[in-house]
């Protein structure tokens, strides 16, 4: 569990994301699930950017702006705290 | 090692409705082609935002309509509606099918008379018609409807000027339990419809050939025609009977609905809007009925506006930025306001994505482009993640758009027509030099420029 | 033969939709001997959790994404499960189910529902009109469709009176404040039009019925509600034998040319004595399984009706039996809802289809 989340999140093997703290669930998609797990993980933003760009057929330039877009999400939604 | 295809991350908190994505949403089945061309490749050519009009799909609005009105009631003529789209184009195709004009203004009038329209194919309507106007419209034999006592005066006065007998018609309206349209024409149920032709045919300067009537605009309950068919019939029955008027049509105007949900409505448009033949059926047995042998039917005049053009033409728009809002939800702005889409007052309109998203929706807010609060496009749609530069395309957009739009801090787009696979511009988008070219700067203003050149 | 049944309006909260006690029915007396599939539109649709009463669950989309979206769907569902009847119960899909019926049909899922022209007739908004030409007795209606008609309207009927949203929601006004607050909350809500009709001091009755498809009444349990809710739903009732009530719903359904399930609301007027007909819910309503406990098995008929057998005819519905509505809390874990959120089914049953 990596520190990075506000409180104690499970996510299923489908995406599915449930937080212990709140008791709020939310579903990911297969890109987010990706991220949230490197995230959970401990991965630092310069390793999942790097991550993305091998997996997928992306540029750097919108994996860049999806990720940032991505993290005001999480912290949009409470989920982490910075 | 081949890599995997990319979706855009998405994270969506559960609230009831919005997860429901089984069955796919319609608004992210990807319509990359439209009218038979790439979405993308037509606004690479022509620009974003960009209005596609399908030709043979109006062609056959025109025919479906036309054969559900005269299968039923033989002398049926169909008046395209001017106001709800009066590009050059689109009234020559529907004229080229056999549509005859129905305008109501002189500049409307003007339009027809520039495409060739001979005069005894318009029809003249409206509240608001100049006594110029209508000496052309007389000359040039056009039906007139005539609308206020006012307009009765003028009339009388140039049947002496031209020294003959005037043929009119004459707008009613009655009560059909429908917001009243008591603004047009003369009402039944208070007598001043009767009293208005008693008041003609006395005058004997003008003779009332026909009836107008015009119940609203989307009306999406047959029932409402049906009842202003029996009202005209009866009213028609009276007049003859009291006055000995011959009719020689009726007129029962336009307001039929389109494939578009209204922004109140309950049900979707899909569910609620008739169809040409129930309109029809419910008209055309009811006047058939009218006072008058086999043989003699007065001809049948309708109106049609947006159900000939409003879902012939899409719109290609362009994703130009996302936001979240304080509270979470996402808003999108596309480069199309609400002065090229006026209609978002009252419709729904369906937002799709051109390209494959994935099927995870959220409640998004459409924004307009326009440096203005109020240009919401819609408030609330579920649509896939798109990101800047990425097109929706809006079906249905034909009625009303182009001819209510206004020019607002940006050039309006161009409108083009597909064919038979071959690409027309009917309308260039617009230029600077256009916008400005009746502006003129006075001598006396100009200072400003040799000062600041000093 | 072992038959497989499709059930929407799954969400029995306070305001209960009928398909848990269409369920409930299919089970009675004694379990349904082939799969029962409920069709919800949302994960936290109550009726799932209820152990035992069926085999599958899955989400649909909702009647306004679209016929195609739905029917895709459900046929995802049939090529899965193999659906053999499906029994829509709320108002608001009768329009999408009325479209797909025969796309349905060609698949081999039968349905058994009002067809469009009948369910237009007897709309909140045409009723008034169908039952003056037809001599049924009605209160006194106005149909407002534009606000600015809505004083004169009431000032015509007087108060108390009734105004009732197009489709749901009704409440009774004692003053023009109650109506203009009313109004718009029902025209925001709702749309437009919105129904105005006088109230008159009565009693309420309701009959669940079965019209066949020549529009002959098969089955019909009258009730009084004997407690309601403060929206007016029922939470306890008694079934009745009146004679007069059988009569009139038979006579009206005919006149309607019905087929299919429905709710008829009728009001007797306690100073006349009159019976006046007020309302024709084209579905079975949430309190059905009162009928089975009255030996009426009516969504059992309906099955048979529509697979076009033709029923055994039923005996008069037994007079006092009683409901009473009663709110038990289901515990489920956290997988369940996982499982219907993220891929949009649940299978309480093995993954055979017959």
């Amino acid at each position: 569990m990596s520190e990075i989340f506000s409180s104690e999140l499970t996510m299923s093997k489908n995406g599915f994301l449930f937080d212990h703290g709140s008791g709020l669930t939310y579903t990911l998609n297969t890109t987010g699930q990706l991220i949230f797990n490197l995230l959970e993980s401990g991965k630092k933003s310069t390793q999942i950017l790097e991550k993305l760009m091998t997996e997928f057929d992306v540029t750097e330039d919108t994996a860049r702006k999806d990720l940032d877009d991505f993290y005001r999400q999480l912290k949009e939604l409470g989920l982490i705290d910075q | 090692m081949e890599k995997k295809s990319y979706v855009k991350p998405t994270i969506v908190r559960h609230s009831i409705g919005v997860m429901n994505k089984y069955g796919r949403p319609p608004a992210t089945v990807p319509m990359s082609r439209l009218a038979g061309f790439s979405v993308k490749e037509l606004v690479g050519q022509y620009g974003s935002p960009l209005y596609v009009l399908e030709v043979d799909q109006l062609r056959q609005q025109y025919r479906n309509l036309f054969r559900a009105f005269s299968t039923r009631y033989p002398a049926t003529r169909v008046a395209y509606s001017y106001k709800t789209n009066y590009l050059k184009a689109i009234c020559s195709i529907l004229h080229s099918e056999g549509a005859w004009a129905e305008v109501v203004s002189g500049f409307e009038y003007d339009i027809a008379r520039n495409l060739e329209m001979p005069g005894d194919k318009i029809i003249f309507n409206g509240p608001y018609k100049t006594r110029e106007e209508l000496t052309r419209a007389f000359t040039e034999g056009a039906m007139v409807n005539l609308d206020n006592y006012d307009e009765i005066q003028v009339c009388e006065g140039l049947a002496d000027d031209l020294g003959k007998k005037l043929p009119v018609g004459v707008r009613v309206n009655m009560d059909l339990n429908n917001p009243p349209w008591h603004k047009f024409g003369f009402n039944i149920e208070a007598g001043h419809a009767y009293e208005a032709v008693k008041r003609i045919q006395t005058g004997g300067k003008l003779d009332v050939r026909g009836l107008h009537i015009h119940v609203g605009t989307y009306v999406d309950d047959v029932n409402i025609y049906a009842a202003a068919a029996r009202g005209l019939v009866s009213f028609y029955t009276y007049i003859k009977e009291q006055l000995g008027v011959k009719l020689e049509y009726w007129d029962m105007g336009g307001g039929y609905a389109s494939h578009n949900t209204l922004n109140w409505a309950w049900q979707s448009a899909e569910y609620t809007c008739p169809t040409v033949d129930q309109y029809a059926e419910v008209i055309c047995p009811i006047l058939l009925n009218g006072p008058f042998g086999s043989g003699d039917a007065p001809k049948l005049f309708i109106e049609p506006g947006r159900a000939l053009v409003d879902e012939p033409i899409s719109m290609i728009t362009t994703v130009v930025a996302q936001k979240r809002l304080p509270g979470g939800k996402r808003g999108v702005i596309v480069d199309a306001g609400m002065n090229v889409l006026s209609s978002v007052q009252w419709y729904n309109y369906n937002f799709q994505t051109v390209q494959d998203s994935g099927v995870t929706v959220e409640d998004t807010i459409l924004y307009g482009g326009l440096c203005m609060n109020i240009d919401v496009l819609r408030q609330s749609a579920a649509l896939p993640p798109v990101r800047r530069g990425e097109h929706l395309v809006i079906p249905h957009v034909g009625a009303y758009n182009l001819s209510q739009s206004w020019q607002f801090i940006y050039l309006r787009p161009a409108v083009i027509a597909v064919d038979d696979g071959k690409i027309h511009v009917i309308k260039a988008r617009e230029t600077r030099d256009y916008v400005q070219q009746m502006e003129q700067v006075p001598e006396d203003f100009q200072t400003y420029r040799s000062e600041s050149r000093k | 033969m072992r038959l497989n049944v499709a059930v929407t309006g799954l969400h029995a909260a306070d305001n209960p939709a009928p398909g848990i006690g269409v369920i409930r029915c299919l089970h009675h007396p004694e379990k349904w001997d082939g799969k029962i599939i409920g069709l919800a539109y949302d994960a936290l649709d109550t009726g799932i959790y209820d152990e035992g009463l069926l085999d599958h669950a899955y989400l649909i989309p909702y009647p306004n994404s679209g016929s195609q979206a739905l029917l895709d769907r459900l046929l995802y569902i049939h090529e899965q499960r193999h659906i053999d009847v499906i029994i829509p119960t709320l108002d608001s899909e009768l329009p999408v189910f009325q479209k797909l019926e025969p796309a349905l049909r060609a698949s081999g899922i039968a349905t058994f529902i009002p067809p469009k022209p009948v369910t237009d007739l007897i709309s909140k908004a045409n009723l008034a009109e169908l039952c003056k030409d037809e001599d049924i007795p009605f209160p006194e209606t106005r149909i407002i469709r534009d606000p600015a008609e809505l004083m004169d309207a009431v000032n015509e009927i007087g108060f108390p009176l009734m105004i009732k949203g197009i489709y749901y929601e009704a409440y009774t006004c004692n003053s023009a404040s109650d109506v203009l607050q009313h109004f718009d909350q029902l025209r925001l809500k709702w749309g437009l039009p919105v129904i105005l009709q006088k109230k008159i001091e009565s009693e309420e009755f309701d009959i669940c019925c079965v019209c066949d498809r020549d529009s002959e009444l098969l089955g019909a349990v009258p009730i009084r509600k004997t407690r309601l809710t403060d929206k007016g739903k029922a939470w306890a009732a008694v079934t009745l034998k009146n004679k007069r009530l059988l009569e009139l719903s038979a006579r009206i359904l005919k006149q309607v040319h019905w087929t299919g399930p429905c709710e008829v609301e009728i009001l007797k007027d306690v100073k006349t004595g009159r019976y006046n007909l007020i309302e024709i819910n084209p579905r079975f309503p949430a309190w059905i399984y009162l009928c089975t406990g009255a030996d009426q098995n009516l969504p059992k008929m309906v099955v048979e009706l529509a697979l076009g057998k033709k029923p055994a005819a039923l005996e008069p519905a037994k007079s006092g039996i009683c409901f009473v509505r009663h709110a038990i809390d289901l515990v489920c874990p956290l997988e369940y809802i996982e499982n219907l959120t993220t891929l949009g089914e649940l299978h309480y049953s093995p993954d055979n289809k017959h």
